[in-house]
């Protein structure tokens, strides 16, 4: 599942630290959705949705089932 | 949520170093150098401290570290589960080709036991903290 996670953080000016303090996640695990090595579970893509104020399917994209 | 909730790198592993430490000492304890009692109050503080800080860090867990450690239990747990199991058989019965008597090591009941616990629990927390240690070095970068 690919995301535009990194985009809007660098838009927003927050690093993967801040972003991952904000909705109670390691840096590592807000890095790991970044690079697709890790699919967040629904509460967690509600959490980085409602951070950026855009519905999750702005924010993910399941290109597999294109 | 809030940051303390964030996994602080490195406690886990020192965690389960200090437990491993511990009940290095328990056996020990258990293979007769001292009373029963002591040896059964070692392993008692043991599982007391493992419980504790098993609640404690529960908090702070978050989702991404949670599915490392169900991973890595699942399938380190189960392979240093089988490998220990594999390796007594094997050991007994080459043991038994070669006219070594292993019969002796066993004719002390405490002492077997303590050997086959630290066996498979050494085997499981190893292969357990190599494969969470990969996963953690493949998902995170």
């Amino acid at each position: 599942m690919r995301s535009r996670l990194r985009v809007l953080r660098a838009e927003h000016n927050l690093t993967q630290a801040d972003l991952g303090a904000r909705i109670g996640v390691s840096r590592q695990a807000i890095n790991a959705v970044e690079t697709g090595k890790f699919d967040p579970s629904l509460e967690l893509a509600y959490r980085l949705a409602r951070v950026f104020d855009m519905p999750i399917e702005t924010l993910f994209d399941l290109t597999e089932f294109d | 949520m809030t940051s303390r909730r964030r996994l602080r790198d490195g406690r886990d592993y020192l965690l389960y170093l200090g437990l491993g430490v511990a009940m290095g000492a328990a056996l020990a304890f258990a293979t007769g150098r001292v009373p029963p009692v002591v040896s059964g109050g070692a392993v008692a503080l043991v599982t007391l401290i493992a419980g504790v800080a098993a609640c404690w860090r529960g908090g702070r867990v978050d989702e991404f570290d949670l599915a490392a450690v169900k991973f890595a239990w699942l399938w380190g747990g189960f392979a240093g589960l089988a490998l220990g199991l594999g390796l007594a058989v094997w050991g007994w019965q080459a043991g038994g080709g070669l006219g070594l008597d292993l019969a002796r090591f066993t004719s002390n009941e405490t002492r077997a036991f303590a050997g086959g616990i630290a066996l498979l629990i050494g085997l499981q927390l190893g292969l357990y903290l190599i494969v969470l240690a990969l996963w953690r070095r493949r998902a995170a970068g």
